[in-house]
């Protein structure tokens, strides 16, 4: 009872803050809402056994980056952007293909019979393994792509005193 | 029976086409600068023709009847066998003489009467080339070649007529010839093909015999036959495809004598000779051909009788005496419609020389400009008489015997047939007179001082008035040598001859009343006949008919495509075009360089896929 | 709730949001917001779904998901730079405006 208690508050809250971040007018308040989104989503990951990635979540994606996109929103209000109306023409269409898509899906997802198992929780030491010996080459190229984007947004986002 | 022998045996019969071919070679190609150089090849050429043509007729008087044959083949195709030579019996040994006689004495006179002209080269040039092709044509054994040259003869023709290409009179006229006499060769290939085909040979022994043999169905054959007539119409001027041959007197006077007088023209009733076998084979294709003979002589005739231009009234006598040659071999006579083809082609050459010279003198070919040139150019009127009376067929001139025979046989085989070719005597005595009359006698009405014609091509006139005499002497043994079936013996009753020649006596006669004495005065006659006078004068309207029914019909038909063509053809080319540009202009709005619209893109395309996966999953 | 068609639903729905917003917002750090919350969900499915198989596989859904945090990170990083190049040049972050790719 009480897990699932739990479960609802973390869905609603995730789903809540999503809904805000897409809908809010004000960019700001879309960027915190993100993070409550993400927060509840680390949640989740928590109810389902999976610990560490819960950890990572919270440090990385709520504290990395979407902070990050906090401060980008705070740089692009400084330069003078008024927060007009967010929304653009597509609307009804974007309601109607997202709502089909999660339809869809979910409608997929009832009719197929899933089986129910005893939740299988790896831990740290079995994830650290695997991205070890399994999965050692995308490990050591997701530290190069990492290191593509660093060097890349700098390059771009450089000010080369021409524009301006 | 053909004798199939050795080439020796035909000694240098080649020569014959050959030589003038050569010339027409040499000419071409190498002396073009040289005028009078060509000039002398020609000529050469054509008198060393002449001289083995006379040799070939000689020598088949004397060998009899029997034809000689040399042939190699040509190529062969394994289906198709085609083969090329010289045939030589008394039909070819008879053309041989006409077509070098003539045209040698043609080419000599144009010395004269084209002297000065700037394209003589050229003239002569297509003057031996045609003669070159017109012997291969009567030479011919096999339906390939006497296609070839019949076609070769054919675009001589319209060379010489449009000799002066920069005028637009005979380039039409040129024009119209090679187009009439194509819509003839267009049924004359069709009969080719049919026989051929159905014979699986080109030799014409070899078709005969297989018809024969094979005894192919009288009806089909006489069908061929008559597709092939339809070449002769075109070819002989025959209505209704005689319209070019009076425009084809835009051409020099020297080409209309030999070409449209005495050759080319008569290669048509040659080829009906030739192929006789075929045309007897059906009763009903002969009654056609006398038919068209006759009306055709009858009807040009009328039409000579009130025309001002001289050689257009030779032009429509030629036209009618084609007619009667075309009537003789409808009734079965082969030989009167042949010695008519002989003695014509002297007489015929003859007016139309001496009418060159008359041109030549006063610069005008209208008669009612002439008159009185008997006394500055007596020989020239002597020759025209005697050339005149020919045609008139008074004896004992040559076509009074070929005239002769042809009424005698068209009497025995149709009174009415007979009867339209005496009205057409008397018709013919009429403007031969009246040819005479308003050009020799009388006085002068036209404004240049004319003389006599110098001794070059005076010669020429003299030779072929010589022969418009004597030609018809040979009445008596031609049937023996050139005839179908079975030899014809010399009908001269002189009862029943001078009885045939009473119209054409007649006709010269009033001739004499009108334009010597001048009572009836020929213009109370027009007015009097007022109607039939513009009838004739207007040549039947026979040129305004064909004008409006290729104008409406044919003109009509190809205005109806070319707007297909336009509209319908480019229109769908173009409407593809169209369709590919406003695609295009369409498809276009979809690059809107809006990112979140090609998001939207794949969003929606994700959602068609799942839900046709869906959908083929359930189904 | 150890349904794991529960959470798979969830991570649909969110999947669904983020779409709303990725095709319906006009500032490119808001359509950014949404590309974060599509990739949110798809870890989500990832580790939901790798519950269903034995603990030696199941790992390979979190390592998965960490891939995911890892690229969505370098992803960001990227975007914003570009919109903060755009902005200087065009003095504006709403997607409307870069249309010169436009026929």
């Amino acid at each position: 009872m009480p897990g699932e208690i739990a479960f609802g508050v973390i869905v609603v809250l995730t789903l809540g803050a999503a809904l805000a971040a897409v809908l809010s007018r004000n960019l700001l308040r879309s960027a915190l809402a993100l993070m409550f989104c993400l927060l509840g989503v680390a949640g989740l990951f928590l109810m389902q056994g999976a610990e560490f990635l819960s950890a990572v979540q919270l440090l990385v994606y709520v504290g990395g980056i979407a902070v990050l996109i906090v401060f980008a929103v705070a740089l692009l209000e400084r330069a003078g952007e008024p927060l007009a109306a967010s929304l653009n023409k597509l609307v009804p269409a974007a309601v109607a293909v997202g709502a089909a898509l999660t339809m869809l899906l979910v409608v997929g997802l009832w009719r197929s019979v899933i089986a129910e198992s005893p939740p299988a929780s790896p831990g740290v030491k079995d994830i650290g393994t695997a991205l070890l010996n399994q999965y050692l080459v995308p490990f050591e190229a997701l530290s190069v792509l990492l290191l593509a984007a660093l060097v890349g947004a700098l390059l771009i986002a450089r000010d080369t005193g021409k524009e301006g | 029976m053909v004798t199939e022998a050795p080439a020796s045996a035909l000694g240098y019969l080649w020569l014959v086409p050959a030589a003038p071919f050569a010339a027409f070679l040499v000419i071409g190609l190498l002396t073009r600068k040289w005028r009078l150089l060509s000039a002398a090849i020609s000529i050469l050429a054509m008198g060393l023709s002449f001289m083995f043509a006379l040799g070939a007729f000689f020598s088949q008087l004397r060998l009899g009847i029997l034809p000689r044959i040399a042939q190699f083949s040509w190529f062969d195709t394994g289906t198709l066998h085609a083969p090329a030579g010289l045939l030589l019996d008394p039909l070819s040994a008879v053309m041989l003489v006409v077509v070098t006689t003539v045209g040698l004495l043609v080419q000599i006179y144009s010395l004269g009467y084209m002297a000065g002209e700037k394209g003589l080269s050229r003239y002569y040039a297509y003057m031996s080339l045609f003669c070159a092709s017109m012997l291969g044509l009567v030479l011919s054994g096999n339906f390939l070649q006497l296609f070839v040259f019949w076609e070769l003869v054919g675009l001589c023709s319209y060379l010489l007529i449009g000799f002066w290409y920069d005028r637009d009179a005979p380039a039409f006229a040129a024009k119209k010839a090679f187009v009439t006499t194509r819509l003839g060769d267009l049924g004359f290939l069709v009969g080719v093909v049919m026989l051929v085909t159905q014979a699986g040979s080109f030799d014409f022994a070899e078709v005969a015999r297989k018809m024969s043999v094979e005894a192919w169905d009288p009806k089909w054959t006489g069908f061929a036959a008559l597709l092939l007539f339809c070449g002769a119409i075109g070819k002989s001027a025959q209505i209704p495809l005689h319209v070019w041959l009076p425009d084809a007197m835009e051409g020099p006077t020297p080409v209309s004598a030999l070409i449209h007088a005495a050759t080319m023209v008569a290669a048509g009733v040659f080829m009906v000779a030739r192929l006789f076998v075929f045309f007897s084979a059906s009763p009903d294709t002969l009654a056609m051909v006398a038919q068209v003979g006759a009306v055709t002589a009858f009807f040009a005739a009328t039409i000579a009788l009130v025309q001002d231009d001289l050689k257009r009234v030779l032009a429509y006598s030629t036209i009618s005496q084609l007619g009667y040659m075309m009537l003789a071999l409808g009734v079965g006579s082969v030989t009167a419609g042949m010695f008519h083809l002989w003695t014509h082609a002297f007489f015929k050459a003859l007016l139309f020389l001496c009418a060159g010279a008359v041109i030549h003198a006063v610069r005008t070919n209208d008669m009612r400009e002439m008159g009185g040139l008997g006394k500055s150019m007596p020989w020239t009127a002597a020759t025209f008489a005697i050339g005149a009376l020919a045609l008139a067929g008074i004896f004992p001139l040559s076509g009074f015997f070929s005239k002769e025979m042809i009424i005698t046989a068209a009497g025995a085989k149709s009174g009415f047939l007979a009867t339209l070719a005496l009205a057409t005597a008397a018709c013919t005595g009429f403007y031969a007179g009246r040819a005479f009359f308003l050009t020799f006698l009388g006085s002068s009405r036209s404004k240049a001082a004319p003389h006599e014609t110098p001794w070059v091509m005076r010669w020429p006139l003299v030779i072929l008035a010589g022969l418009s005499v004597c030609a018809g002497w040979w009445s008596g043994g031609f049937g023996a040598f050139v005839f179908f079936g079975a030899p014809e013996e010399s009908s001269l009753h002189f009862l029943s001859s001078f009885f045939a020649m009473l119209p054409a006596l007649a006709g010269l006669g009033f001739a004499w009343m009108v334009y010597v004495n001048g009572s009836p005065s020929p213009d109370r006659l027009a007015r009097t006949f007022a109607p039939i006078y513009t009838l004739l004068k207007r040549r039947y309207f026979v040129d305004e008919g064909y004008n409006w029914l290729i104008d409406r019909v044919v003109m009509g038909f190809s205005r109806a495509l070319a707007w297909f063509d336009r509209n319908v053809v480019d229109g769908a080319v173009n409407g593809v075009a169209w369709l590919a540009r406003s695609g295009g202009a369409v498809l276009r709005i979809l690059q809107t360089g809006q990112v979140q619209h090609y998001a939207m893109a794949v969003f929606g395309g994700v959602v068609l896929l799942i839900l046709l996966a869906r959908l083929a999953g359930a189904g | 709730m150890f349904s794991v068609t529960a959470y798979a639903v969830v991570s649909a729905i969110l999947f669904g949001i983020g779409v709303f917003g990725a095709v319906a917002r006009r500032h490119a750090v808001a359509v950014l917001i949404s590309i974060e919350l599509m990739l949110a969900a798809a870890a989500l499915n990832f580790v939901s779904f790798s519950r269903l198989h034995p603990a030696q596989q199941a790992v390979s859904g979190q390592v998965f998901a960490i891939f995911i945090i890892a690229v969505a990170a370098a992803e960001t990083l990227v975007a914003l730079a570009l919109v903060f190049s755009l902005h200087r040049s065009l003095k504006t972050a709403h997607l409307e405006r870069f249309n010169l790719l436009k026929w």
